[in-house]
């Protein structure tokens, strides 16, 4: 039977010194040797096999730290392995890329809360988009603001007056960028145009803007921060930042008042509010 | 491998702290080193390597033998070596291994149809990893010392701090644990 056969041939190995030698240094040939063998040997082999290329990297620093040994060098321990080096070195790559990622997602919130943004926005973002990303997006795909003519200039919101629409489109994304929001057709005309911190608005570059009869609707195209003067600010809306005065950052607009607090399924009546100390009167 | 004969001459100029004859013994025994360390310290294995050569190189001076006895010699420095590796990070030994890692070096044994190994796929160290693999760590070692560094059953003892029957006796129960992984079925 096979299986007796090769357990008894695994067995006289132990016995056989001369065979167990043979055996382990993979130089063993029996033609009644069970097929195992054949991949156990295969595997001595290659175990024992001449030196590898990435085996053989540390040899200077090695072969150097020991001829420093043998002249009377105190040498405790090698400098890290090269492998060893190149793992660290990733490693503090990756945590420097997280470290930035994270001061400059802070950075951003900051100065989103601050109006800073606007002018990272008009120095720095808007000019890599107009220059990078606006050719890229087909005029197709490009969204377009709505508003009506006449208004644009004058629109309360602070916003700064529109650029010919040959020059390089301008982009907030992300932060606290200047930017017309979207009327809405069924919008009153003389609804305030609010800013909006994210919203990326692209016209087209190079597409001319028509001339319309007053009350209709063009698409017009909505600039950044980026050189325009920018309008007069309003009370309700974030001022914008000066271009020529970076370091100045924009007022935030006033905070809303309070809510006041509701009770729950009784709403207090205009002007008074239920007291501080217990929300709802029925309780004690 | 460095012949006999010219040892003990590269081992005198290696012990002047001639660059040729060092690099000559770094050639000759790093890789058998390595495998050795790799197959039971991956981590620390380069790092093992490095302290077993600045060892040699200060007791080079001192050695009297011949090819075996160096072997020998070294192989005792790098088990001595990772004893005390295996001791200083006891406590906080956290190595944690990836499930692919585990099944990778699963596939690597004599499992399943031998032509599968893909021996050819394998290189020195995933040769060793596949003969160590599923091994306890006292026939690992025996097979490693007796593999990898060539020692005979009496080095291998004399290293291990065991008497040889029990060297044969590690080394039998290896052969029968990858006869049992060979699939076919020598081993119940």
């Amino acid at each position: 039977m096979t299986v007796q056969h090769d357990e008894m041939w695994a067995d006289v190995v132990q016995f056989d010194s001369d065979l167990a030698d043979g055996v382990w240094d993979g130089t063993h040939r029996d033609p009644e040797a069970p097929a195992w063998y054949r991949d156990l040997r295969s595997l001595i082999h290659r175990a024992r096999g001449p030196a590898e290329p990435h085996e053989l990297v540390d040899e200077p620093v090695v072969v150097a730290t020991m001829r420093g040994v043998t002249r009377g060098e105190r040498v405790a321990r090698l400098p890290r392995s090269r492998g060893v080096r190149t793992l660290g070195r990733v490693v503090a790559m990756k945590a420097a890329a997280a470290t930035t990622v994270t001061m400059v997602s802070v950075a951003a919130a900051a100065a989103a809360t601050t109006g800073i943004v606007a002018t990272v926005t008009a120095t720095v973002v808007v000019p890599a988009v107009a220059e990078h990303v606006v050719p890229m997006i087909g005029d197709h795909f490009a969204p377009r603001v709505a508003v009506r003519t006449g208004e644009r200039q004058e629109s309360p919101s602070g916003a700064e007056p529109a650029r010919p629409a040959t020059e390089p489109a301008a982009t907030a994304s992300g932060g606290g960028a200047p930017a017309v929001e979207a009327v809405s057709p069924t919008e009153p005309a003389d609804a305030p145009a609010a800013t909006e911190t994210g919203g990326a608005v692209t016209p087209p570059a190079g597409e001319p803007v028509a001339p319309a009869p007053e009350g209709t609707l063009v698409e017009a195209p909505v600039e950044g921060a980026t050189g325009d003067p920018p309008a007069a600010p309003t009370s309700d809306d974030v001022a914008p930042v000066d271009p020529a005065r970076p370091d100045r950052a924009a007022q935030p607009p006033p905070a809303a008042e309070p809510a006041q607090p509701v009770t729950p399924g009784r709403s207090a009546p205009p002007g008074r509010s239920a007291p501080p100390g217990n929300p709802n009167p029925r309780t004690p | 491998m460095i012949r006999d004969d010219d040892l003990p001459q590269v081992v005198a100029a290696a012990g002047n702290g001639e660059h040729w004859a060092l690099t000559e013994l770094f050639r000759a025994y790093q890789p058998a080193l390595l495998r050795y360390f790799r197959a039971q310290e991956r981590q620390a294995a380069d790092d093992l390597a490095g302290e077993v050569w600045i060892a040699v190189a200060h007791g080079l001076a001192q050695f009297r033998g011949d090819e075996v006895g160096f072997r020998s010699w070294l192989f005792t420095i790098a088990r001595r070596r990772l004893i005390d590796h295996r001791r200083r990070t006891a406590r906080q030994r956290t190595d944690a291994v990836a499930g692919d890692v585990l099944d990778t070096v699963d596939e690597r044994g004599l499992g399943g149809d031998p032509a599968a190994v893909v021996l050819d796929r394998l290189g020195a160290q995933g040769a060793v990893e596949a003969l160590v693999a599923r091994l306890s760590a006292d026939q690992a070692e025996a097979v490693l010392l007796r593999v990898v560094g060539g020692l005979s059953v009496a080095e291998t003892a004399h290293i291990m701090g065991r008497p040889p029957g029990a060297v044969r006796v590690l080394c039998h129960r290896a052969l029968r644990q990858l006869a049992s992984r060979s699939g076919d079925g020598v081993v119940a």
